[in-house]
């Protein structure tokens, strides 16, 4: 067989590959804030549980799970769809490892396998017995990534080598492989590989260029699937805000299909920029399918950032974010229901040493923080105390909206806004969904969720941690005596 | 050699077990045992082929004869195919796992990395098939048997690699479209062909088919022996052991037709018998597979011994294969274009299985 036949056979292979081979056709809730922390209990075992999601899926999630107790024998998690069909059968329970130096602390890693609604399950076995707790994760896919510099060169030196090795390849099958043991090459089938190398090397551009359209392909497809909250437009006639909320074209966006989270389909902050001095948390009402009005409170004129917090049927929390101008002041209507206001320092007085907050009747709002730096990434439980203005525990508090109280931590530049309960950064509406597991949640040590008429300590925390270095402000919002109160606190957080 | 061979096996019956793996277990981590034994395959073949060539370039060996020269370095054809094959298949594995990291686990054959790992392989069967070619015509008596026997059952790993790499489009419940005889028709006749001719065996074609529906056969049976639970979710059906793959296609009926018909076509010029073959080779396997996958649809099908009962966890109950009913794959071009495109791929693919077989018995290096 000759270099010409081998070009044939080349030439048909390749047709045959396009003919056969070549089939291919072609925020989440909270803003920058993406972790998931949740303090409930597992049976007897209060835990504190923080989920990192993947930013792509399928991708692995990362776990840390702090037991407030060291009378646990082991750990294991599962993770399994929120709701359907897929919900009902659990895979095998992975085993968690516990941290060496500090042995009430475990870690572990979950693929999570398709975008939406999840939950992970935990599973304690300890000296009180068993208990399980599940913590529902929304998983998102966050973004692409590009290729490092590194592993690019890498690869490109290993297609260089490849793409030349097979071209020589090539020759040699043409050339010397098909001569006897010994007998040298002439001229001619020299010639003959020559032209062998030449088409081998066409058709290899042309391989590499269809791959390179089919990557493009994928990675269009891929950008396609990344999430893309709920757009959200804003406009104020009169003293009427009315909020539109348009479909981002991710997946199976909807628009009716939101469910009550303390008894709102939505929760509102507004925020006064750029001083952050002037806090709303809002509650408007459902005029139709993603079209919301509220009537303002009377606010100072300015631009406004708005951070609103939905859940939908399938337990995806959503955090749309909009901007609205005010030309002038509002004189609004009085606060009612739910809805409340603060205020705090403006920001270019803000002082993260500051550990107290002024509520009414000289009662104050203490930020019990430990002495050490805030640090990004790490899972805090931030604790308040209200204290009476003798600087006793105050005994007036209830509950606002079911829970001891709401925070809202906040970026300065707005990149970054989570709204968080006594339990976690979880929505109670999402909560509410987990099936299967009978949790007791809401920081079973710090009674966030009780019922109205018990007695409620005079401290909350919040269980979360900053995602990034950075400086914050953070509102924590509480009843007393009927009355919602804010205390704002700022605080500096390092790598 | 008998390295050489011992890494496609690897690779190969790594590829099955992934599947079985991925359908069973998931991917919980790269370093699965069915992950080890296809790069396994990869890194034996690397040291068996460099071993060769540095050997052959600096060592003392008197065999040089038969050897080619590539960038100033010794050794068989088949050993510098097989090395090529082995780096391609280590080069996709960081490039699958950034491709992992970038867009998320594929859960999915066709893929790029997957590509660059299925070339891999394919250049490693081909190494070991050009390199047994190389010494299958120079030996002679017991030993040209006995390499023949390799060189077939390798043949068919090529086989079960072609079709392996298009089990999406090729599954149960499309086998009553054009788009699955247009893939069958692509890969199959080139290795019936191709190799059952090179190997200058009476019934090449009807060895590499059997040696195919064995093995397809012994997954089967023998995998759902193991037991398997997920570690991944969602899960939709409770597994308790290896899922393996389907019953195996019933190529062995058109290659024993192939292997007849050659010898009464000898002297016809190559289109000529190339257009015969690829008549009687889409015409026999049309007759044969489809009842064969009407059968496997029905409940009497599902049992241990055709298996049309085996579900992978993620098999959701809304999907064609669960309700046993068949999937329209042909698109905008429609069934019977489709087909006609398979008269085509089939021609095609015949045409270039005799030049291929011409081409390996040829090698003599």
């Amino acid at each position: 067989m000759r270099a010409s036949s081998l070009i044939r056979l080349v030439i048909l292979g390749a047709v045959l590959f396009g003919l056969g081979l070549g089939q291919v056709r072609s925020a989440r809730a909270h803003v920058g804030s993406p972790d998931i922390f949740y303090e409930g209990k597992a049976g007897p075992y209060a835990l504190y549980v923080t989920v990192r999601p993947p930013e792509v899926i399928p991708g692995v999630a990362d776990l840390q799970i702090r037991a407030a107790d060291p009378d646990i024998d082991q750990l294991r998690v599962v993770p399994l769809p929120l709701r359907g069909d897929g919900a009902v059968f659990a895979p095998t329970p992975d085993l968690t490892t516990r941290d060496k130096e500090d042995p009430q602390t475990f870690s572990g890693h979950l693929w999570m396998m398709t975008a939406g609604s999840w939950q992970v399950r935990i599973l304690v076995d300890g000296k009180r017995g068993s208990g399980e707790l599940a913590v529902p994760v929304p998983t998102l896919p966050q973004r692409t990534a590009g290729m490092q510099a590194t592993l690019g060169g890498t690869l490109l030196v290993c297609l260089l080598i490849l793409v030349a090795g097979l071209i020589s390849i090539v020759g040699a099958s043409s050339g010397e492989a098909q001569l006897a043991p010994g007998a040298a090459p002439t001229f001619a089938v020299l010639r003959q590989k020559r032209r062998a190398q030449l088409v081998a090397a066409a058709l290899i551009g042309l391989g590499l260029w269809g791959g390179a359209r089919w990557w493009r392909q994928e990675a269009s497809r891929v950008d396609q699937s990344v999430y893309r909250p709920l757009h959200m437009d804003a406009r104020v006639d009169g003293g009427t805000l009315t909020l539109q909320l348009l479909s981002s074209g991710w997946q199976e966006q909807r628009l009716d299909d939101l469910l009550p989270d303390h008894d709102h389909l939505m929760h509102l902050f507004m925020l006064h920029e750029p001083e952050l001095e002037q806090v709303f948390h809002l509650h408007p009402s459902e005029r139709a399918a993603g079209l919301f009005t509220v009537e303002l409170p009377a606010a100072p004129a300015g631009r406004y950032r708005l951070f609103a917090d939905v859940v939908h049927a399938t337990g995806v929390p959503e955090t749309l974010v909009a901007e609205l101008n005010l030309p002038t002041a509002l004189p609004g209507v009085p606060l009612s229901g739910d809805d409340a206001a603060g205020r705090g320092p403006p920001l270019r007085a803000a002082d993260p040493s500051r550990t107290s907050s002024p509520l009414s009747g000289g009662a104050q709002l203490v930020w019990r923080r430990d002495a050490g730096a805030l640090t990004a990434r790490t899972p805090t439980l931030f604790r308040f105390g209200v204290e009476t203005a003798t600087g006793q525990p105050a005994t007036d508090l209830q509950l606002y909206m079911g829970m001891l109280g709401h925070a809202a931590f906040v970026k300065r530049d707005g990149s970054v806004f989570a709204h968080v309960h006594p339990s976690g950064s979880v929505p109670m509406a999402t909560l509410g969904l987990v099936s299967g597991a009978a949790n007791e949640h809401a920081g079973a040590g710090h009674a966030g969720h009780q019922a109205a008429g018990g007695a409620l300590p005079a401290e909350v925390g919040f269980p979360y941690g900053f995602p990034g270095p950075g400086d914050y402000r953070i509102f924590v919002q509480l009843k007393r005596g009927g009355r919602i109160e804010t205390g704002v606190f700022d605080a500096h957080v390092e790598k | 050699m008998w390295v050489t061979v011992l890494s496609v096996v690897c690779s190969i019956f790594g590829v099955q077990w992934d599947i079985s793996w991925h359908r069973s277990i998931g991917r919980d981590t790269f370093w699965s045992p069915p992950h080890l034994a296809i790069y396994l395959g990869a890194v034996l073949a690397g040291l068996a082929c460099g071993y060769q060539i540095l050997t052959l370039t600096f060592g003392h060996r008197r065999d040089t004869a038969a050897t080619v020269r590539i960038w100033g370095l010794r050794g068989p054809l088949g050993a510098f195919i097989s090395a090529w094959g082995g780096l391609a298949m280590l080069a996709s594995a960081p490039f699958d796992n950034w491709w992992h990291n970038a867009y998320g686990l594929d859960v999915k054959i066709l893929s790029p990395p997957h590509s660059v790992l299925a070339l891999g392989m394919l250049g490693l069967e081909l190494g070991a098939l050009i390199f047994l070619a190389g010494l299958m015509n120079r030996a002679s008596g017991r030993a040209q048997a006995l390499l023949r026997l390799l060189f077939l059952a390798i043949g068919a790993f090529v086989l079960i690699g072609f079709l392996t790499f298009q089990m999406e489009l090729i599954r149960r419940s499309a086998q009553h479209s054009g788009l699955f005889f247009r893939i069958i028709a692509t890969c199959a006749p080139l290795c019936l062909c191709g190799i059952g001719r090179a190997s200058g065996h009476r019934f090449g074609a009807t060895i590499v088919a059997a040696i195919y529906t064995v093995e397809m056969l012994l997954i089967l049976w023998l995998f759902p022996l193991l037991p398997a639970t997920p570690k991944l979710g969602p899960v939709y059906h409770i597994v308790t052991h290896m899922i393996p793959a389907g019953f195996p296609l019933l190529l062995i009926f058109p290659a024993l037709c192939l292997d007849l018909l050659t010898p009464r076509l000898a002297g016809h010029p190559p289109w000529q018998q190339s257009v015969v073959l690829a008549v009687v080779f889409l015409g026999v396997f049309f007759a044969v597979q489809w009842p064969m996958a009407e059968f496997l649809q029905s409940p009497g099908a599902r049992n241990w011994v055709f298996g049309a009962h085996y579900f992978g966890f993620a098999t959701r109950s809304t999907f064609p294969e669960f309700r046993h009913v068949f999937l329209d794959m042909d698109g905008a071009l429609g069934f019977h274009r489709q087909l006609g495109l398979a008269g085509l791929a089939a021609l095609l693919s015949v045409r270039l299985g005799l030049s291929a077989a011409r081409f390996l018995r040829g090698v003599q290096r």
